[in-house]
């Protein structure tokens, strides 16, 4: 099987990695937007296309036009990301291959592939059976995975780079819940703005970073980003969660976690359904003593 | 009859149910606790179409049904359960409609615009002092005088006044005063509108006091004293001497939204009961639910509640067939007796439900924070006789049931 | 100006309800609405309509039988006209299947100078439909946006993704998508309901585009209740003691997990 990616950044370079070896690739391409990137993945790549540009779905759709007529992929992997979603669809229109979304892993049997995929705002998974010639869109797990060195050549495309487009990006705070291992994330349990502080504090002692649910952050504006469908998907070793429900749109973005760990006070909040360890509580008091605890120790 | 709505309908109920969710829903506490509409608010339901539905789009209404009419009722009373915005709505929708039914054209293309469009009120002034449930008896008197009426009495325990002084256009009521004798009895009282505000100053002769309620602390509730109030011919509605036959019309209507507000209401309370039995937990992790002596009664009042329901919309579609439609066949007071079975089962359904479910509250219900009280006491005020006693509908249904001849005393 | 809105009845996710036993999903107990992010599509091409002039024209694919209510709702909005493309099975088109539909009714019944579509579908939320039509039809495009002005006969798109914010100037023809921080939705009143009621819809077949929809299937083996298998330990917290408890077990995680 050769296999295409879209590599938005090198942080999927891993994923891509444990897919291609489920999907029993052959050979590995990939395109990429920025000469950094190119440089830091190529090694892992049979081949690397670099088109340097700001990403706009017009660059996108050149590029795929290009390489398509060079080579046929037999299957093309994507993040589900924003910009990785747009890719995949854009090249689904070109190639009027069948493509899936919300991909979170891959079984074989035989010479078909099981494709298992978050479905209905990720409370339900599909299995769909493939055999060749397909796209996927697949989620970041925390795959650990030593990519395989191939030292594969850099193909410059010569395409015009999108000069209309404006990127502003997000600065960095230092919180990255999309790198760290560790997400301590509030959700409306959290009475007032100033009780952040804890939830940050939390972040700041387990070396991790903190993040929020959607009315925090959209309604509430005490944080520019959130976890979940329509935020980030986190893969973290661990989320733990203080007064978060756990509605369906939420979870979707933290299923990739090693362990969950949630606190509420409602015994029928449904992410106790998905908690490996669940504390029926106020986190007023949980949250203030855990900090304490976790001085002690240091 | 089968309750069914029409496509039409739906979209119709889930708009509203959207338009209460965003508008309504956040501030139905504070609008309870402060006593107060908010003007913007009802400028909004106006431009929402939200009043004047049963109206002819002709004089500036919706051109809907009573049967829009009650789903919107509803709809905003299950987001504002103590009544007050829905009860507002209600009344701007119940009595226009009996408005544009009798009153002359150069009168409704006055008054039915700026209902619509929330600038003015229009509401109902009946009651006296010495008894509301007896309009026959009812002491105001309108003298003719020369290219109009002077008219002197004193009205109480009449919904808007404060209303009427603070809109953008001012308003007033369909008033029903006795015209050429004082004499007991329904053959001589006339109905008016009464607009002691209009675009303008208070009218001499028209006295307001508003009362403070225990609840649907949002809408006034007050009085007013008319003395000497001079009112133009054009403001008669209908004949002379059939102003009694107009109210008691617009009585039925009014009593179709009424229900539909209680049902709208009683739906909240038992959705907010049915969130808390399914997850308190007692007696050793069991939940509320589990116990029969708490699903039996839940089940009994949900049933009660789908009565309820299915008498309201029975009397409404039966009152659009009559009004709106205007079906041969169909009369005025073929819509008594359902009516008042509507409304002599919802607002009680409303009340009984609403002790029940503060009691499986246990005393968190007791509680100013719970709101369910909120509830409670705003569908009270139906029980208690706005817009016709509970036992005036018993003696509508037994006078048409049982004859009229064999119920007297 | 001529703009297309393709809108999609969907499934309401926030009433998903599974067998208990089987985990697999009751999709006939689950009511189908239009989604939320293609009623801000409506909005946004009404407001474009409203300030620039033109058209507002939408499309779904599906049966007259369930897709009714939503048709009149578009209407009641305000667009002015509609299109369904009538398929009966169309719970089981693939997203290919759909763009390419819509693409195929653009060139018939277009040129449209925008398409404007929902960012994600409520139920499958897969993104991928309006890329999709893009390049099938070789419009220029941008997706997710969240922000629309018109500057000049040009217009820019205003799009948060997980790396920062992208401003992008497009000319027409042009897809887009929007989500819901594009704007809120007008609330049709009953005035715009009952004239909505009388608007009538054209019905086309996909022969009427020329297109074969045999080979447009998914073919799902299974579909049941997402579960990762979770440890599901709990600990109910009253007393101080438990507190210590929980704060506790929290560690002996942390460490088993390598945080410290
Ligand atoms: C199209 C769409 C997309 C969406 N996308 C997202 C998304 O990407 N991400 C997202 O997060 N949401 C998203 N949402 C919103 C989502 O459906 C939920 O509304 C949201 O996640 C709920 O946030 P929450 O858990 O903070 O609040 P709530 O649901 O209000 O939960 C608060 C919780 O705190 C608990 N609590 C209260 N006090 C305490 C206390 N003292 N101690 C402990 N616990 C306490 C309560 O029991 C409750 O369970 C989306 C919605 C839609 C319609
Ligand atoms: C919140 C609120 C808002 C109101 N708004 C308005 C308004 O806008 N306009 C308006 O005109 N009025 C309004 N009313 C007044 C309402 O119409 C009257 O309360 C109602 O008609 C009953 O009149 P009453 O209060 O004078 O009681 P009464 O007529 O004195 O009756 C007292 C009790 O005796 C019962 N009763 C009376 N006659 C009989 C009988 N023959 N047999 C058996 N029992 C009987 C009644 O059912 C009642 O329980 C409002 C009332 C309330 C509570």
């Amino acid at each position: 099987m050769n296999i295409f990616c879209f590599i938005e950044d090198s942080s999927w370079v891993p994923v891509f990695e444990h897919f291609y070896k489920l999907l029993s690739g052959t050979e590995l391409s990939g395109l990429t937007l920025s000469k950094e990137i190119a440089m830091e993945v190529a090694k892992y790549f049979d081949k690397t296309y670099l088109l340097n540009s700001t990403y706009s779905p017009r660059i996108i759709m050149d590029a795929f036009k290009y390489i398509l007529s060079q080579a046929k992929p037999q299957i093309a992997l994507f993040p589900s990301t924003n910009k990785g979603r747009a890719a995949a669809g854009i090249y689904m229109g070109l190639t009027g291959l069948p493509l899936y979304t919300d991909v979170y892993s891959v079984d074989v049997e035989g010479n078909k592939f099981l494709v298992n995929r978050l479905v209905y705002g990720g409370t339900a998974s599909a299995t769909i059976s493939v055999e060749s010639d397909f796209a996927l869109a697949v989620l970041k797990g925390s795959y650990k995975e030593k990519p395989q060195s191939r030292f594969g050549e850099i193909v410059p495309l010569d395409i015009e780079p999108d000069y209309t487009v404006q990127f502003k990006a997000r600065e960095v705070s230092g919180n990255d819940p999309s790198s760290a291992d560790i997400v301590v994330v509030a959700g409306r349990g959290i009475k007032k703005r100033e009780d952040m502080k804890l939830i940050e504090e939390l972040a700041g002692l387990t070396g991790g970073a903190w993040s929020v649910t959607r009315p925090l952050a959209a309604d509430y504006r005490w944080a520019d980003q959130w976890i979940g469908i329509s935020g980030l998907t986190v893969s973290p070793k661990v989320y733990i969660a203080f007064g978060v429900s756990g509605q369906p749109h939420h979870l979707m973005g933290a299923r990739g976690a090693k362990y969950i760990i949630a606190v509420n006070t409602d015994r029928e909040a449904p992410i106790f359904e998905e908690s490996d360890l669940g504390i029926v509580g106020d986190l007023y008091k949980v949250l203030p003593r855990l900090i304490d605890k976790l001085k002690e120790k240091v | 009859m089968y309750l069914e709505f029409s496509e039409d309908e739906e979209l119709f109920r889930e708009a509203v149910r959207e338009f209460s969710k965003r508008y309504i829903e956040p501030i139905w506490v504070e609008v309870d606790e402060k006593g107060r509409l908010p003007m913007d608010l009802i400028k909004r339901m106006g431009e929402q179409g939200l009043f004047a539905i049963p109206v002819s789009d002709e004089f500036g209404g919706v051109g809907g049904s009573l049967t829009m009419a009650a789903i919107a009722t509803e709809e905003i009373a299950y987001h504002d359960p103590a009544v007050a915005i829905a009860v507002y709505a209600l009344l701007q929708n119940g009595w226009p409609m009996a408005l544009d039914q009798f009153g002359s054209d150069e009168l409704k293309s006055m008054i039915l615009p700026e209902v619509a469009s929330g600038d003015a009120f229009f509401g109902i002034a009946s009651t006296e002092a010495h008894g509301g449930s007896d309009v026959a008896g009812i002491k105001t008197f309108a003298e003719k005088v020369d290219g109009g009426w002077r008219v002197n009495g004193e009205k109480v325990y009449i919904s808007g006044v404060r209303e009427v002084l603070e809109l953008p256009t001012g308003g007033g009521w369909f008033l029903v005063s006795k015209t050429g004798s004082r004499d007991y009895g329904h053959r001589n009282i006339s109905a008016f509108a009464l607009v002691p505000r209009w675009k303008g100053d208070v009218k001499d002769g028209f006295e307001p006091t508003v009362f403070e309620e225990i609840g649907r602390g949002g809408l006034s509730t007050g009085g007013f004293k008319l003395n000497n109030f001079v009112v133009d011919e054009k403001f008669l509605i209908g004949e002379e001497g059939k102003g009694f036959y107009y109210v008691m019309q617009g009585f039925n209507i009014a009593r179709i939204l009424v229900s539909a507000a209680c049902i709208g209401s009683g739906r909240w309370a038992l959705d907010q009961a049915k969130e808390w039995l399914t997850t308190r937990k007692l007696f050793q992790g069991r939940k509320l639910s589990s116990f029969q002596g708490i699903n039996f009664k839940f089940a009994e009042l949900y049933t009660e509640l789908e009565a309820a329901r299915l008498f309201t919309y029975r009397a409404a579609r039966l009152a659009d067939k009559i009004y709106i439609e205007r079906k041969p066949g169909y009369k005025p007071q073929d819509l008594n007796v359902p009516v008042a079975m509507a409304k002599l089962k919802a607002p009680e359904t409303a009340i009984r439900i609403y002790e029940e479910v503060l009691k499986w509250f246990g005393a968190y219900g007791y509680t100013k924070e719970s709101n369910v009280y909120r509830g409670w006491l705003g569908t009270f005020s139906y029980v208690i006789g706005a817009e016709g006693g509970q036992n005036i509908m018993r003696i509508i249904i037994a006078r048409d049931v049982l004859g009229k001849e064999n119920i007297r005393s | 100006m001529k703009i297309l809105v393709p809108i999609k009845l969907s499934y309401d996710i926030n009433q998903m309800k599974y067998d208990e036993r089987t985990g697999e999903p009751i999709l006939d107990a689950v009511p189908m609405i239009m989604g939320d992010m293609d009623r801000c599509a409506i909005e946004a091409a009404l407001r474009l309509k409203e300030s620039l002039g033109g058209t507002v024209e939408f499309l779904s694919i599906g049966s007259r039988d369930t897709h009714n209510k939503m048709m009149m709702d578009a209407y009641a909005m305000g667009c002015d006209k509609g299109y369904l493309i009538e398929v009966d099975n169309y719970k089981e088109l693939n997203a290919y299947s759909v763009a390419y539909l819509i693409s195929k009714f653009a060139e018939k019944y277009g040129p449209y100078d925008i398409i404007i579509l929902g960012n994600t579908s409520q139920d499958t939320h897969s993104s991928i439909v309006p890329p999709a039509v893009s390049s099938l039809l070789s419009y220029s495009s941008a997706f997710g946006i969240d922000k629309i002005n018109v500057e000049d006969g040009e217009y820019v798109f205003e799009a948060t993704y997980e790396d920062g914010i992208y401003v992008f100037k497009l000319r027409p023809p042009m897809v887009i998508s929007v989500t819901t921080e594009a704007n809120t939705p007008r609330i049709p009143t009953l005035k715009d309901i009952l004239r909505a009621k009388r608007m009538k819809y054209d019905i086309l077949k996909p022969s009427d585009l020329d297109v074969e929809l045999e080979l447009a299937r998914v073919n799902i083996s299974s579909i049941k209740r997402f579960a990762t298998p979770r440890r599901g330990e709990m600990i109910e917290v009253d007393s101080d003691e438990d507190v210590e408890k929980a704060v506790d077990r929290i560690v002996e995680l942390l460490k088993e997990a390598e945080i410290i």
